[in-house]
């Protein structure tokens, strides 16, 4: 997040919230903003989903699965046409303004209304209330990110946030809602295939702080991708897999391709506090310590490092990750590895990065209840609010406001964005990018696909599924197909009734939720339940080409019904793929 | 008579701060497993076209339940509708008959049923194990030192305990003189 998140309750005058389901995600966030719009700020939701929030909203616009580029180019279009843009802000602190005027002018409010029918008058008043606040901020999630086009999502929103400068100042900015505790901790740290502490492996600066603090010349090749693993490990490239705290088997796009991938690695290491759909399936098992029982630091969404102090001692004599990782290190004879504590690493990251994170001591962090970054030195107050100055990290400090066009087809993304170039007299060394839907409704498969979270469970469920209060108490409902009501009317499906949903890449089943909220057309899952994971019907061939995300969030399917009886056989089938061992079985066999 | 000593107390949620976050639920099931209860939320977190809220029983005076319970499982108490489960015969006829979707038929797994072993329960199919359910609904967790655990758990301060003298002073008689006030300026302005 470019600010911090308490800035919604205190300073933010316009909420802009678009692709997350805020209240389910981030309830504490949405408290925030809950707080915001008590003090008068203006709530504008949009989503395919009539989230809480969108109840809440002033102003709520719903629109089809991995439409945002259409309408971000349409608000910004319109913001352009009637002189809403903060032109001494773009004079002063941007560049490629004359870029977009022409890449978004064929994006009319007509268009719009004809392509995704969004009402033009609230797209209207959508535009003029973000541009006319004297603060207006933008949240998003993954309804923004996990998409072909997800790095074009992100780029269209920094577009609007440049060109009425809504940046820089309290209550504005592009705040992506961070959905772990400490993943933008993750990223920044370096979990990244090409990124150390100290920022991309193929800059000079990170290889010379290797150099310097590691003592190690550092590969500037950028590892494989996550997304590319399965594939990687198919073609032979990959022989290990070492996973921790994260259970791809489920959480993974195509999740039957990353199993079965899996079957073909020679050693699969999962490090994990419980025994996870991945674990089940690997060679060596670790066991870790909890969050309770270690002691370091977590990094906020709002970049925000913290302070966490160990509340207990881990049972049976086990170790934090960090130690060992570093065990196993040393018996690799890798040099470097002697911490003694989880300060000794803290301080190597700041000497990697002492332009980020220099300043942010141990006993800074305690004292004054976390610092965000940047921080360079002990005196330096920290950064709640980045770009607070205007100046972007780019060499000039300007900001670059990027051409962004829309296709039709997937595979046209070259062609489109060689088009804009030409249309917009962009030169070769500018950045352009091009939104475009990664599927489209065919005869087989006739419904928009989609996935997300429901409040009480947490991604694959590994800890929140453990918990009696959240299983039982708060998750009545359990696995579900949420179908829109028209989609229900033409299967003849109704709630309560079983259903099959596939693809091509899968298929699942679950009991189906009849749910309003929904536009039309599209069908709504979950991936928390190992009984009926909706990324299994994910594609995983397609991907944005920056981040190399898949599109997640975007599918096709086909849903019919099914009888008890043959629920009952899927989902033996399905306990076998998830749990192998007659152990783990959740369904009796057959 | 006065009315704070005639009317029943109840929880009930204000959906304008209500984010939906089903913590209450949590509490409810915990509360109940806490008091030897049928450990299921006896407060739904209910989505409907404008908004989003827990519903509950409203401990209504002349409940239709207690007066449909043939064995007298829900009973009009002193100041709320008393349920007892472990006479109740599973006729479900409270659930007719509440006008607020308020009670259900619920039953539970055995905890000495480890589902590592017994895993059926995980199917979703309520046949397989073939419990007996009984009537649950909020009892405003009796015996529960502190009060109602959801109204405790809420991070919204969504959910309210209302008792009889809450329901006399701040709810009627506040917003009587609140009324009379604007109506009397009204009229003198």
């Amino acid at each position: 997040m470019t600010n911090n998140l308490v800035e919604f309750a205190t300073d933010a005058d316009v909420i802009f919230c678009i692709g997350t389901n805020t209240s389910e995600c981030h309830p504490i966030i949405a408290m925030q903003m809950l707080r915001g719009m008590k003090r008068g700020a203006k709530l504008i939701v949009i989503d395919p989903k009539k989230t809480d929030m969108a109840k809440k909203a002033d102003i709520f616009l719903q629109i089809p699965v991995g439409a945002n580029i259409q309408l971000l180019n349409t608000i910004i279009n319109y913001i352009i046409q009637n002189d809403l843009c903060n032109k001494e802000f773009i004079k002063k602190h941007c560049h490629g303004f004359d870029y977009i005027k022409e890449a978004v002018k064929d994006f009319t409010l007509e268009r719009l209304e004809k392509e995704i029918g969004a009402d033009p008058e609230k797209v209207k008043q959508i535009a003029e209330l973000y541009a006319k606040a004297p603060a207006s901020s933008i949240a998003y999630t993954m309804g923004i990110t996990q998409f072909v086009d997800g790095t074009a999502n992100v780029m269209s929103l920094s577009n609007l946030a440049l060109i009425t400068g809504q940046i820089g100042r309290p209550g504005t900015g592009i705040n992506p809602l961070r959905g772990q505790n400490n993943v933008q901790g993750a990223c920044d740290m370096g979990a990244l295939p090409n990124w150390i502490p100290a920022g991309s492996v193929t800059t000079e600066f990170a290889q010379s702080q290797a150099k310097i603090v590691w003592k190690t010349e550092l590969n500037p090749q950028p590892g494989y991708i996550m997304t590319d693993v399965p594939h990687h490990i198919e073609e032979g490239n990959i022989k290990l897999l070492y996973v921790f705290g994260e259970n791809p088997a489920m959480s993974d796009p195509w999740t039957e391709h990353f199993i079965h991938a899996c079957h073909e690695l020679e050693t699969l290491i999962v490090q994990d506090i419980f025994l996870t759909e991945t674990a089940q399936i690997a060679d060596l098992v670790l066991p870790a310590a909890t969050w309770t029982e270690k002691e370091g630091t977590f990094l906020n969404t709002s970049r925000v490092v913290q302070h966490l102090a160990k509340a207990v001692e881990p049972v049976a004599g086990l170790e934090p990750d960090w130690k060992v990782i570093c065990n196993i290190a040393k018996r690799m004879e890798i040099a470097g590895f002697d911490f003694s504590k989880a300060e000794d690493i803290w301080n190597e990251v700041r000497k990697l990065s002492p332009n980020q994170f220099g300043g942010i001591s141990y006993e800074r962090i305690k004292k004054e209840q976390g610092l965000a970054w940047p921080c360079p030195d002990e005196n330096h107050p920290g950064t709640p609010i980045q770009y607070a100055d205007f100046k972007s990290f780019l060499p000039d400090g300007k900001f670059k406001i990027v051409p962004i066009g829309h296709a039709d087809d997937e595979k046209q993304r070259d062609v489109f964005e060689a088009e804009i170039r030409k249309k917009c007299k962009i030169p070769d060394d500018y950045p352009v990018a091009c939104g475009m839907p990664s599927a489209v409704p065919t005869k087989v498969y006739p419904c928009m696909f989609t996935t997300g979270r429901k409040v009480y469970h947490y991604h694959t469920g590994t800890m929140t599924r453990e918990c009696k209060a959240l299983e039982f108490g708060a998750d009545i409902m359990g696995a579900s197909i949420e179908v829109s009501p028209d989609i229900a009317e033409s299967q003849d499906l109704e709630t309560g009734c079983y259903a099959l949903v596939e693809n091509k890449n899968g298929k699942m089943v679950a009991k189906v939720f009849i749910n309003p909220d929904l536009i039309e057309g599209t069908i709504f899952t979950t991936f928390h339940y190992h009984e009926a994971d909706g990324n299994k019907l994910a594609d995983a061939s397609q991907k944005d080409p920056l981040s190399g995300m898949n599109p997640l969030k975007m599918s096709i399917a086909g849903i019919r019904k099914i009888s008890e009886k043959e629920f009952r056989e899927f989902r033996i089938k399905e306990d076998e793929l998830m749990h192998p061992s007659k152990m783990y079985k959740t369904v009796k066999g057959a | 008579m006065n009315l704070s000593n005639r009317i029943n107390n109840f929880v009930i949620a204000n959906p304008e701060v209500c984010i939906g976050c089903a913590t209450c639920m949590s509490a409810c099931y915990n509360s109940a497993y806490e008091r030897g209860k049928l450990a299921v939320p006896r407060l739904v977190v209910t989505r409907t076209a404008s908004g989003v809220m827990p519903n509950q029983c409203r401990q209504c005076d002349d409940s239709p339940c207690a007066n449909v319970c043939p064995v007298g499982a829900l009973k009009f108490g002193g100041d709320f509708i008393e349920s007892y489960e472990e006479i109740c015969i599973g006729c479900k006829m409270c659930t007719l008959a509440c006008p607020f979707g308020a009670i259900r038929a619920e039953s539970e797994i055995m905890p000495s049923i480890d589902n590592t072993i017994v895993p059926d329960y995980n199917l979703g199919l309520e046949s397989v194990l073939g419990n007996k359910s009984v009537a649950v609904k909020c009892d405003l967790c009796t015996g529960r030192e502190d009060g109602p655990a959801c109204v405790e758990a809420c991070p919204t301060q969504a959910l309210m305990f209302i008792n009889g003298s809450i329901m006399d002073g701040q709810v009627v008689s506040q917003k009587a003189s609140d009324a009379v006030e604007s109506f009397i300026k009204n009229k003198t302005a």
